[in-house]
């Protein structure tokens, strides 16, 4: 994972609960890094750790945590950082999502270290899509639905996500259906 | 190949291509380029774009041709900072050039300026990805200034720290992972007195510890540096030039990013001053905490907030506990300990008092103690203010007064008991001061004088005692007090209806120290006591004079009949000795018997009244119980031979029996029962028998005397010894007698201890018995009996003085005398009886003891005082006809010899003048 996750995380604890949580989470977590590169690829387990630690820490689900770290990727990060980049993806939340796997694959060019899922859209519909997650990663699919329910908010459309199949239940892949 | 391109996919492939004919006019384009330029087909090509490189040095059609294989850029004339990078190509069948180009943005804001989106390039086309770059490249940028900047903060700050280290006043150092000194401080050199050189290499423990170093302490230090933890405690380290100083240690290890001790940093502060101050404080408090540990009451200090900062070991013994009550509240402690939390909260209310009154406040507490006993605990709370006026402290103790209070508590119930019982009391109780004053007074004694409890208090009792008696008040009762501390008797008062109450009291002076004196009384109303005595008294007296009156009346009754009496049997005895014919015998047996009757009735009522009056006496003599059974029933047969009825006496016992005990009352008995057989017998016969048993030393008497005579009805029985009652009124009138003779037979036995009882069938006969105890009696020297006439020769003078008041009397008894041969001389009186004797010598003075002038007690007195001695002790015989009083006993006193109760036959007089004769001789 790319230090610009890992600094997300940082920021959204930070502004949220201050300083002295971060610290306190990165001292469970046992992750001892004073500043994240945000090119820079870390191990992932570096972000399985700081999730678990911040979900300790706050008294909340570890999934609960990624759709937060999700949401705020995209609607303070991902805003903040590459928010024209992000705009030119669409005109509207299903422009985007359609646009999502050709994105992805750029970002694997472009970031020859990260190992970025992969997305397919099929189903589209007017309202509804569904969106294929294939990750090499376990544990992110809720890292995924913050990123769409943030992406909702992005494009102030209201939208659901509904897991039609999931690794966890021994499908291949997660599929959401997403509906706006 | 030839490959041709539809003009969908031309756009797809090349959405911002741009077609210009030879007339380099625009004659089309792609689906793109309008989003970045207002383009209208037909319009020159170079209206609205410049070639900017490579340089066009001819603008035709062919000067085109030689940017093929070039890389051009374009700008827009319009718009100079858009800038269009591509290449041309010569499409020769459609004479026309196709740039393929494709906007050249260095921003990624720039598509937003355009209003381009990801969507208007072609997917092959890798501008988004170079904006990507360049956006990945800004960021990069940006984190790398982050850092920097954040290095420099951080640098600044080390280096400040540094500063700090090295120039601070504390101590510091820095070791290796072994503890030896790597890096020290100005400050370090300062405080140990060693250089850095000096100390590089080395331990800190080897050169600046020394023997009073705590070994505890040194051993802490090597343990926490051994296994790399933090360390942190006080340390009496060594000076150079040998004086030792104290440091407050800090250290901790410095780790390497896998977590290993690689150093160890240490700060020491020196505390020499403040551990000497420390020791004072310590030393301070630890004098005040024992001053305070040992003060028997429990002591507690609360901050603003009710927090416990201080408790003693009364207040909680477990120190655990008290250690843990620190910093809490009594809440805590009472929820801790599961005591009743409202005991807290009124806590909590006094100490919210004090905080706003400033002030102490004391209250009162009930604890359940562990046996389940109330605790009484009086808390005393004051608050501690600081310069501001403020309060900076609560301090409160506690004092158990369980003890106290019960014996309040006990003192209170003895109060009540006291308070009721001087209130409740029926006694009349009151205190006073020594002049008299009343200080209290019982609801008793407001009530029986009749004046409520204000009207009384303050008053002198000497206003509540009758005029009469107030001049006693003073010198008796107060004068009693004062001397004796107690005085008691009969107090008169005055209700206040005026009524006199009389008061039984007893009043006891109390002194107490630190008390005025004064007295404590006790009364009791005896009014109607003393009413009810002076009652008695009265009827006492008047029951005593009407007694007496009966009793003279009973004696003058019986003097007065008997003297006649005396006479008439004495004269009719005398007449039966002259000639007389059958029926003036007859009659003359009919007075002599009516007269007879009348003794008899006249002894039975005296009896009975000696009876009553307990004025009964018993003789004490030996007689020989045979002879007087013998004698007595004998007198009776002539009566019964006139009866023609068998009167028979059996004795089964030896005939020589003496017994000691009162033969006349013997004989008075069987002559009443014997008596009462004959009269109710008609046929048939009486017999008397007797027998003796004896038992624990005394000999009983039992006689029966059976008749065949009427009987007695069985529901009369019980009733025939009641004194005037007769078994039928019948009996009366047929028979006659006053109903007292069984009434005196029975007290008469009983009195000597026996008892009389009755069997009868009426129509059959009748059976008394009776038993009576006597003593043994001694053998007696044969006296003689009344029925004995045997008048010895055994006087002097032959010459008798008779001192008789009576005529008939002195008639009388000068003829029986004279019949026997004596000299009689009649004195009239006492001092005519005294005359005779003095003139004469007589052998014996029959002295009456009622007479006019002298009586005979009189003249007894005056012979006896005679000088000379013959008359002096000359036998005197009383003759009295007083029967009542029974006072021969006086008689004898005086000095008379012998005593005859009138009426006397003449059998008893000669039987007492031959009597004391022979003791004269004797």
């Amino acid at each position: 994972m790319y230090g610009i996750v890992n600094k997300a995380i940082e920021s959204l604890v930070i502004e949220g609960f201050g300083e002295g949580k971060w610290e306190a989470i990165k001292e469970t977590s046992g992750v001892d890094i004073d500043y994240f590169i945000s090119n820079e690829p870390y191990n992932d387990d570096i972000t399985y750790a700081l999730a678990i630690a911040t979900a300790k820490e706050l008294k909340i689900s570890v999934g609960d945590v990624l759709i937060a770290f999700g949401e705020y990727w995209i609607l303070k990060t991902g805003k903040e950082r590459y928010g024209d980049l992000l705009e030119a993806g669409g005109d509207n939340l299903k422009e985007f999502l359609t646009n999502l796997p050709t994105f992805h694959n750029r970002i694997m060019l472009m970031y020859p270290k990260l190992t970025p899922p992969e997305f397919k859209v099929s189903h589209i519909e007017s309202n509804s899509l569904h969106l294929h997650y294939f990750s090499k990663r376990v544990g992110l699919k809720e890292f995924v639905r913050g990123l769409v329910q943030g992406l909702g908010k992005l494009y102030n459309t209201p939208v659901q996500l509904e897991i039609i199949s999931d690794r966890d239940n021994g499908d291949h892949h997660e599929t959401f259906k997403v509906s706006w | 190949m030839e490959i041709s391109l539809k003009t969908e996919q031309l756009n797809k492939l090349f959405p911002f291509h741009i077609l210009v004919n030879e007339h380099l006019n625009v004659v089309g384009y792609g689906k793109s380029v309008l989003k970045l330029i207002h383009l209208t087909i037909g319009t020159p090509f170079f209206n609205h774009f410049t070639i900017h490189r490579p340089e066009l040095l001819e603008f035709t059609f062919d000067g085109l041709r030689t940017l093929i294989d070039q890389l051009l850029i374009i700008n827009h004339n319009q718009n100079s900072k858009l800038l269009i990078r591509g290449q041309v190509e010569l499409l020769e069948e459609a004479n026309c050039f196709m740039f393929i180009v494709s906007p050249w943005f260095s921003d990624v804001e720039d598509l937003k300026k355009n209003n381009i989106g990801l969507k208007d390039f072609a997917i092959h086309d890798s501008s988004i990805d170079l904006l990507h770059s360049f956006k990945a490249q800004e960021v990069a940028n940006k984190d790398a200034k982050e850092l920097f900047a954040k290095l420099q903060v951080q640098k600044s700050e080390l280096h400040r720290l540094s500063l700090i280290a090295k120039e601070t006043f504390n101590s510091v150092i820095v070791t290796d992972r072994n503890g030896r000194i790597q890096w020290a401080n100005k400050a370090y050199e300062i405080l140990t007195g060693y250089t850095i050189e000096e100390s590089l290499g080395k331990t800190p423990g080897s050169f600046l510890q020394g023997e009073l170093t705590d070994k505890a302490t040194v051993q802490y230090l090597r343990e926490r540096i051994r296994a790399g933890f933090s360390f942190d405690c006080e340390l009496l380290n060594y000076h150079k030039d040998g004086r030792h100083y104290w440091v407050r240690l800090s250290g901790q290890p410095i780790l390497d990013r896998q977590g290993n001790v690689v150093q160890f940093f240490a700060f020491e502060e020196d505390i020499t001053e403040k551990r000497i101050v420390q020791n004072k404080l310590d030393e301070q408090r630890h004098f005040f905490e024992d001053v305070l540990n040992n003060i028997p009451s429990d002591i507690a200090v609360f901050d603003k907030e009710h927090r416990y900062l201080f408790l003693n070991p009364i207040a909680i013994k477990n120190p655990e506990l008290r250690k843990w009550m620190i910093g809490k509240r009594d809440e805590d402690y009472f929820i801790h300990t599961n005591k009743p939390i409202s005991i807290a909260k009124k806590r909590r209310e006094h100490f919210d008092s004090i905080l706003e009154s400033k002030k102490l406040t004391i209250w009162e507490e009930e604890l359940i103690n562990k046996e389940g006993k109330k605790d009484y605990i009086i808390r005393n709370m004051y608050p501690v203010l600081d310069e501001q006026g403020d309060v900076k402290l609560v301090i409160g103790y506690g004092v158990n007064i369980t003890e106290r209070k019960l014996i309040e508590q006990q003192l209170e119930r003895k109060e009540k008991s006291y308070r009721d019982l001087f209130n409740y009391s029926q006694a009349l109780i009151c205190t006073h001061d020594l002049e008299g004053n009343l200080i209290t007074v019982n609801p008793a004694f407001c009530e029986t004088i009749g004046y409520s409890e204000l009207e009384v208090l303050g008053n002198n009792l000497m206003k509540f005692v009758p005029e009469n008696d107030k001049e006693k008040f003073r010198p008796i009762y107060l004068h009693n007090i004062l001397s004796e501390e107690k005085a008691g008797g009969v107090f008169r008062v005055l209700h206040k209806n005026g009524n006199v109450l009389f008061l039984l009291y007893q009043n006891y002076r109390v002194e107490e120290e630190g008390m005025q004196p004064y007295v404590i009384g006790f009364s009791q109303d005896i009014t109607d006591r003393i009413k009810a005595e002076n009652d008695l008294l009265l009827a006492k007296k008047i029951t005593e004079e009407s007694a007496r009156a009966k009793e003279i009346f009973l004696a003058n009754m019986s003097h007065e009949i008997r003297t006649p009496m005396h006479g008439i049997i004495g004269i009719a005895d005398l007449l039966t000795r002259t000639k007389l014919d059958d029926e003036q015998e007859n009659y003359l047996k009919l007075i002599i018997d009516s007269a007879n009757n009348l003794v008899v009735i006249i002894n039975d009522i005296l009896d009975i009244e000696k009876i009553g009056s307990g004025k009964f006496e018993f003789e004490s003599l030996d007689f020989k119980i045979a002879e007087k059974l013998k004698n007595t029933v004998q007198s009776f047969q002539y009566k019964a031979k006139e009866k023609s009825i068998l009167l028979e006496l059996n004795c089964d016992f030896d005939i020589e029996q003496i017994v000691k005990g009162d033969p006349y009352r013997l004989g008075q008995i069987l002559n009443n029962l014997i008596s009462n057989a004959l009269k109710f017998t008609a046929k048939g016969k009486i017999s008397v028998s007797s027998n003796i048993e004896e038992k624990e030393g005394e000999l009983i008497i039992k006689c029966a005397v059976t008749d065949t005579g009427i009987g007695i009805r069985g529901d009369k029985l019980s009733v025939i010894f009641d004194p005037f009652v007769q078994a039928s009124s019948d009996t009366t009138r047929k028979y006659g007698g006053t109903g007292l003779g069984l009434s005196i037979c029975k007290n008469l036995v009983e009195m000597q201890g026996g008892k009389l009882s009755v069997e009868s069938t009426e129509g059959v006969g009748t059976t008394f018995m009776f038993e009576i105890p006597y003593q043994h009696g001694t053998p007696i020297i044969n006296q003689g009996n009344e029925d004995s006439i045997n008048i010895q020769a055994s006087y002097v003078y032959n010459r008798i003085l008779m001192a008789e008041d009576v005529e008939v009397n002195q008639f009388l008894g000068r003829i029986i005398l004279e019949s026997k041969g004596w000299q009689v001389d009649i004195a009239n009186n006492g001092i005519e009886a005294l005359e005779f004797l003095k003139q004469n010598d007589y052998d014996l003075i029959l002295m009456d003891i009622q007479m006019p002038e002298m009586d005979g007690i009189t003249a007894t007195k005056e012979i006896r005082l005679f000088p000379d001695l013959k008359k002096s002790t000359i036998p005197i015989v009383a003759l009295t006809a007083n029967a009542l009083v029974g006072n021969e006993q006086e008689y004898f006193d005086i000095g008379m010899n012998a005593c005859l109760t009138k009426p006397f036959t003449e059998e008893k007089l000669f039987f007492a003048i031959n009597k004391v004769l022979i003791h004269t001789i004797d």
